[in-house]
């Protein structure tokens, strides 16, 4: 919790901390009051914080950002929490063709790497230079600076991804 | 010139301060002084000559090589405090899953350092060789028995190399039928070299997902088996340390498009004396050494990953390898062999040592031993599962997988974290984050070699880093940990991000 700034810590627990640990292991069996009450407020606080309504998302946790007939393509703050500290992406060269469901790129972390995935097919018109020298933007800013590369689509309705509200859900527990 | 480099103090101090607080030993560069030497060469008789009368000028350096210029004396204890400042096998427990780090009985080593063994030139004509041969037929027929294969090959120098010669073994085979095969599935909790030894091999991979007990999915693996399907490569048990309980249909389905099962040995150590790859439709089967029988482990090597394959895969085994004949061990190769994978016969001393170990334990030994690597896993997976939620519940077979993810969630703790934390209680650390198909997961495998007593004391190490998340100065510490160790948290990150792997990269 304390990398979400809230200065909560759970200290005391409803039977000490033995209980608690015990409710922790079952992961379907939250009976611990204080752990629901907890829980729900670091829900709350997550979705609130994360997954801008501006885009859209893929199950693979990209994110995808139309303008006309380009679309922006980003791994979510999930994905990047996920993967930890980002030391290379392997960025697309610039007017090859992607096809929807292939990867195009990677994204390789101090844990693994892990392919990035075309939400739909279209050629790559720009890719993130910035992230050769500075791949830890897709950390920090994995909504803005930390950007992939764009793709140039023939068909906006090929795009196949969810609402930012049902991605919350998805990424919720 | 290195002193100036690094504007260290050259020379090297023979004393043990390296080994205390956070002092850090130097490199062997920095302790080099110039025109200092290990040794000297007395005066051969032999007239020197001038390189450059006798080779031409471009390959010639033009000012020698910068290498370090120390003494005997320095350089030993050098190299001793960098002994001093790591952990090993031989120091104590390393429960690194899947990397089967076990302790290596020190009478293999005896046994193959015996000058019978380590002093036979490998140049020897079979003639002259024969006991050597007959030790590379011995290892052979007791590999073949374990794994329940036709043939062996002893050829391979790690486990990685026996992928890649076992999968070239596969491609010969469809090769030879006039079989149109691209593809090799994997399921997603398979080991990295698995999809690098299928795309040297020329194949394309194809995902196999897990399904919610952490095995392969039956029926969404049929759905990926076509004509064009060259085989599967699977571990049994798989990477989160359960048995795959639909082999035999897993085999069926394979084998119904003419495709063939490999079987990557990493977790054989579970199944030694209990059940055989070939008895499950493996076709296919490499063994790592140094997991299950006492060989030396990584870094360095040498390796040893001998490959055994199926009677219908005979033909195409790497060659030369030993065959006895009416008058003693001769070389021979097979009429369609993929050709030599390595020079001579492989690592020899290697697997000598792991002969050594099967002799010693005997068919009932080895039994026993993946008995209680399976039994150590199973008491220390009930002994922290209050704590660390096991990813599946399913009793495991000789490691098993926690998740720390309700940790992180809570706490910010990650199973890195708990990782660095248990470095701080004397313990080598799990495998972290791997299968990936398990979030914030510790790989944990304590192998056969473990006491109850240590398996104990583990536990309670890892329940006290539990115990530990939930408490703000104690969880702060272990977020910077390890805080006891001669080197404490590396910065991961930056060291791949600013890479410097050469001393010239240092300088500037």
């Amino acid at each position: 919790m304390a990398n979400l700034g809230t200065g909560v810590r759970l200290k005391h627990l409803c039977e000490g901390e033995l209980l608690w640990l015990q409710e922790l292991s079952i992961d379907s069996k939250m009976n611990c009051p204080i752990f629901r009450s907890v829980s729900a407020f670091l829900k709350a606080k997550l979705s609130h914080m994360i997954n801008p309504n501006d885009r859209s998302y893929t199950k693979d946790h990209e994110w995808a950002l139309v303008d006309g007939n380009r679309v922006k393509i980003g791994i979510t703050d999930f994905a990047q929490d996920a993967l930890g500290d980002v030391v290379f992406v392997k960025l697309p060269e610039v007017g090859v063709a992607v096809t929807k469901g292939d990867s195009f790129s990677e994204v390789e972390s101090t844990k693994s790497v892990s392919d990035i995935y075309s939400p739909l097919s279209g050629n790559i018109v720009q890719v993130n230079e910035s992230l050769v020298s500075s791949p830890e933007l897709v950390n920090s800013s994995p909504y803005e600076d930390g950007w992939i590369a764009i793709i140039e689509f023939g068909d906006e309705s090929d795009l196949e991804t969810m609402s930012s509200t049902d991605y919350d859900e998805l990424t919720a527990h | 010139m290195t002193k100036e480099v690094y504007g260290a103090a050259s020379g090297g101090r023979a004393s043990s301060i390296p080994l205390m607080g956070g002092d850090s030993e130097p490199t062997i560069f920095e302790i080099s002084v110039s025109g200092r030497r290990c040794g000297a060469i007395r005066d051969s008789g032999i007239e020197s000559v001038d390189a450059s009368d006798h080779l031409p000028l471009a390959y010639l350096r033009s000012e020698p090589v910068a290498l370090p210029e120390v003494s005997e004396r320095d350089l030993v204890g050098h190299f001793t405090r960098l002994t001093h400042r790591q952990y090993s096998v031989d120091l104590g427990a390393y429960p690194l899953g899947s990397c089967t780090m076990k302790y290596n009985p020190k009478l293999a080593d005896t046994v193959a350092g015996m000058s019978g063994i380590s002093g036979v030139h490998p140049h020897l004509p079979s003639s002259h060789s024969q006991g050597w041969l007959e030790i590379a037929l011995e290892i052979e027929s007791y590999l073949k028995e374990i794994t329940g294969m036709a043939g062996a090959t002893l050829s391979p120098a790690a486990g990685a190399q026996g992928e890649l010669t076992g999968l070239l073994m596969m491609k010969a085979y469809h090769l030879d039928r006039g079989n149109h095969k691209t593809k090799i599935l994997i399921p997603d909790s398979a080991h990295g070299t698995n999809p690098a030894s299928v795309s040297l091999a020329g194949y394309s991979v194809v995902t196999v997902p897990s399904n919610e007990k952490g095995l392969v999915d039956l029926e969404l693996l049929k759905s990926l088996v076509g004509d064009d399907v060259a085989g599967i490569m699977l571990t049994n048990p798989n990477t989160v340390g359960l048995f795959e309980e639909d082999i035999a249909e897993i085999a069926k389905a394979i084998h119904d498009v003419d495709g063939l099962l490999y079987y990557d040995g990493a977790n054989l150590n579970a199944i030694v004396g209990i059940a055989r790859p070939g008895d499950m439709g493996f076709d296919i089967v490499h063994s790592n050494l140094h997991k299950t029988f006492a060989t030396p482990h990584g870094g360095g090597g040498p390796g040893s990953g001998p490959v055994a394959v199926a009677e219908k895969l005979l033909d195409f085994l790497p060659g030369p390898y030993p065959v006895r004949g009416h008058d003693g061990i001769k070389w021979t190769t097979p009429s369609k062999s993929i050709g030599r994978v390595h020079s001579f016969y492989g690592n020899a001393v290697v697997y000598a040592r792991a002969l050594a170990f099967m002799k010693a334990l005997g068919g009932e030994g080895l039994r026993q031993m993946s008995q209680i690597a399976v039994l150590n896993a199973n008491y220390l997976k009930a002994m922290i599962s209050s704590y660390y939620p096991p990813a599946y519940e399913a009793t495991c077979m000789h490691e098993f997988v926690v998740s720390t993810a309700a940790l992180k969630k809570s706490f910010g703790i990650r199973a890195l974290d708990i990782a660095k934390g248990l470095l701080d209680k004397g313990f080598h650390a799990p495998t972290v984050y791997f299968p990936l198909i398990v979030d914030e997961a510790l790989m944990i495998e304590p192998t056969e070699t473990e006491s109850r007593q240590t398996l104990d004391a583990m536990a309670e190490a890892l329940i006290e880093l539990a115990k530990d998340a939930l408490d703000e100065d104690a969880a702060s510490k272990m977020a910077g940990g390890p805080r006891r160790t001669p080197v404490t948290r590396v910065d991961e990150a930056r060291a791949a991000r600013t890479l410097i792997t050469t001393v010239d990269a240092h300088s500037k």
